[in-house]
C-alpha cells in the first residue's frame, strides 16, 4: 500500500511548478515565493483528505493563492493588499480599444517588467489564464470571485499591459 | 452586434470561451469592422509575447526536495497517533480511496476519450450560456410554446416537459451544438439554480443508465430513454439533479 507522502508526491507535486509560477508571480522575489509555495504545499498535504478527486491542480493553485494573499496583506503597502474593488474602479471599459502597438512585445525583459507593475489582482488572472491556460471558471473557482469578474479584470489586466508595452522607451535595459 | 457590444466579448472570443451562437455574430462584425479587428490582431500580438516560456517560473529543485522532505517527516510526526485510529479512518486509506477513484477516472478517460470531448462540451456549454447571458432563444414557461419553437430549427422534435410542481419550471429552450451537430437545450430553474438540458438523438435504440459525472464543479447527469440521449448540467447538488431526473422520467 503506497503511504500518504507517496500519494502526495503523485497527485500534488506534479503541479508544483504551476504552484510556484502563481506564487512567484505575486509575490514578486525567490524567497519569499519559495517559502509561500512550500507552506501552502504543506497545508495542501495536511488537508489531502479534504481533496475529493478532480483536479488537483486547481485545488493546490486555491491554496497557493490563498497563501499568497496572505503574506501581501501582513507584508506588503496597503494598496498592494487590498482586493481590487470592481465598484470602486468601474467594470469593464468599452470605449474604442487604445491604438497601440506592442513595440516592446518581443523583449522578455520588458514584458516581465510590464506584468510585474499590474496590480495583484489583475496580475494574477492574467498569470492563471497566459501562463497556466487556466479556463474562466477554473480562475472563477481559484481566485473565489464570479467569472463575470475575472472577465473584466483579465479586460483591464490586458489594456494596462498593452498601454505599458507600448510606451515603455525603445531603448535600455531593463533587468 | 455594434463595436459597442463586440468590444465586450472579443477576450471571451479570444480565449475561446464564448458560445457558437455569439461567435459566429462575432466573428461576422470583425469581418466588416477594421477597428474591431485591429483590437483582436493586438490581443494575438499580446499573447505571442506573452508565450515566451521564460516568463513562467520553474521551481527550484531546492524547494522540490525541501517538500519532500517537511511531508516526510509530517508523516512520521503523525504516525503514532494514527495507529490508534480503526483501519478505515487512517488518512492513508482515505488518500488510497480517493487515488483508486482518480485511477478508475483517468482509465475511464483515456479509454473513452471521445465520452470526455461530449462531456467537456456539455459543461462549456452550460457555462458558456451563463456567462454570457444566453440562456434561452425562446423564453417561455409553457411547454407548448417551446417545444414548437424548435420545429424547423433543429431536425428532431424534442421532448419538451414542464416540472414546475416539482420544483424545477421551465424557463425556456435555445438551440446549441455538441459534438458538430444541433442540440435542444430546455433550461429550468431550481431556486437561484439553472439546469440546462441537452436533449438530441440516440444512436442506439437500447436505453442507456444514468451515469453521474462531474467537472470543473459541475454536475453532469447523462441517461438515455432509448429514443433521446439526455445530458443534464448545474451547478446543482447530485441529488436535487437526481430528483429531476426521476420526475422527468415519471411525468
Amino acid at each position: 500500500m503506497p503511504d500518504a507522502a507517496a500519494n502526495f508526491d503523485q497527485t500534488i507535486l506534479p503541479h508544483l511548478d504551476a504552484a510556484y509560477n502563481l506564487a512567484r508571480w505575486l509575490i514578486g522575489n525567490e524567497r519569499d515565493a519559495e517559502d509561500v509555495t512550500q507552506e501552502a504545499c504543506l497545508r495542501a498535504f495536511k488537508f489531502f483528505d479534504g481533496f475529493r478527486g478532480g483536479d488537483a491542480r486547481a485545488w493546490l493553485l486555491t491554496i497557493v493563492r490563498r497563501s499568497a494573499w496572505t503574506w501581501l496583506r501582513s507584508n506588503r503597502r496597503h494598496e498592494e493588499a487590498v482586493e481590487f474593488d470592481e465598484e470602486l474602479h468601474g467594470g469593464i471599459d468599452v470605449s474604442a480599444s487604445p491604438e497601440v502597438s506592442l513595440i516592446r512585445a518581443g523583449d522578455v525583459d520588458a514584458v516581465r517588467q510590464a506584468i510585474a507593475t499590474l496590480p495583484a489582482v489583475f496580475r494574477e488572472v492574467l498569470v492563471l489564464r497566459e501562463l497556466e491556460d487556466c479556463s474562466y471558471k477554473e480562475i472563477a473557482d481559484i481566485a473565489g470571485v464570479p467569472i463575470g469578474t475575472v472577465m473584466s479584470r483579465l479586460t483591464r489586466a490586458r489594456r494596462q499591459l498593452q498601454t505599458a508595452l507600448s510606451t515603455q522607451p525603445q531603448s535600455g535595459g531593463l533587468s | 452586434m455594434n463595436c459597442e457590444q463586440v468590444q465586450k466579448l472579443i477576450h471571451a472570443h479570444h480565449d475561446g470561451e464564448l458560445d457558437v451562437a455569439n461567435t459566429l455574430q462575432v466573428d461576422e462584425h470583425l469581418a466588416d469592422c477594421p477597428s474591431c479587428f485591429n483590437a483582436v490582431r493586438q490581443l494575438s500580438a499580446l499573447r505571442g509575447a506573452l508565450q515566451d516560456s521564460e516568463l513562467r517560473f520553474r521551481a527550484p529543485t531546492r524547494l522540490r526536495s525541501s517538500i519532500t522532505a517537511a511531508v516526510e517527516q509530517a508523516v512520521r510526526a503523525e504516525r503514532p497517533a494514527v495507529i490508534t485510529r480503526p483501519w478505515y479512518r487512517q488518512p492513508a486509506w482515505s488518500v488510497a480511496a480517493v487515488l483508486l477513484v482518480a485511477c478508475v477516472l483517468t482509465l475511464q478517460v483515456s479509454f473513452r476519450r471521445s465520452d470526455d470531448r461530449l462531456l467537456a462540451e456539455l459543461t462549456s456549454s452550460h457555462v458558456r450560456s451563463l456567462m454570457v447571458n444566453h440562456l434561452y432563444d425562446v423564453a417561455s414557461t409553457d411547454q407548448h410554446t417551446v417545444k414548437p419553437w424548435f420545429d424547423g430549427k433543429i431536425d428532431f422534435a424534442p421532448p419538451v416537459k414542464d416540472l414546475r410542481e416539482t420544483g424545477f419550471p421551465l424557463l425556456g429552450g435555445r438551440m446549441d451544438f455538441l459534438e458538430g451537430r444541433a442540440v435542444a437545450a430546455l433550461v429550468y430553474g431550481r431556486q437561484k439554480h439553472f439546469l440546462n438540458l441537452f436533449v438530441w438523438p440516440s444512436a442506439s435504440s437500447s436505453p442507456a443508465e444514468l451515469r453521474a459525472t462531474q467537472r470543473n464543479g459541475y454536475n453532469v447527469l447523462r441517461w438515455s430513454d432509448g429514443k433521446m440521449n439526455f445530458g443534464l448540467v448545474s451547478d446543482l447538488n447530485e441529488g436535487e439533479m437526481r430528483e429531476f431526473v426521476r420526475e422527468w422520467a415519471a411525468k
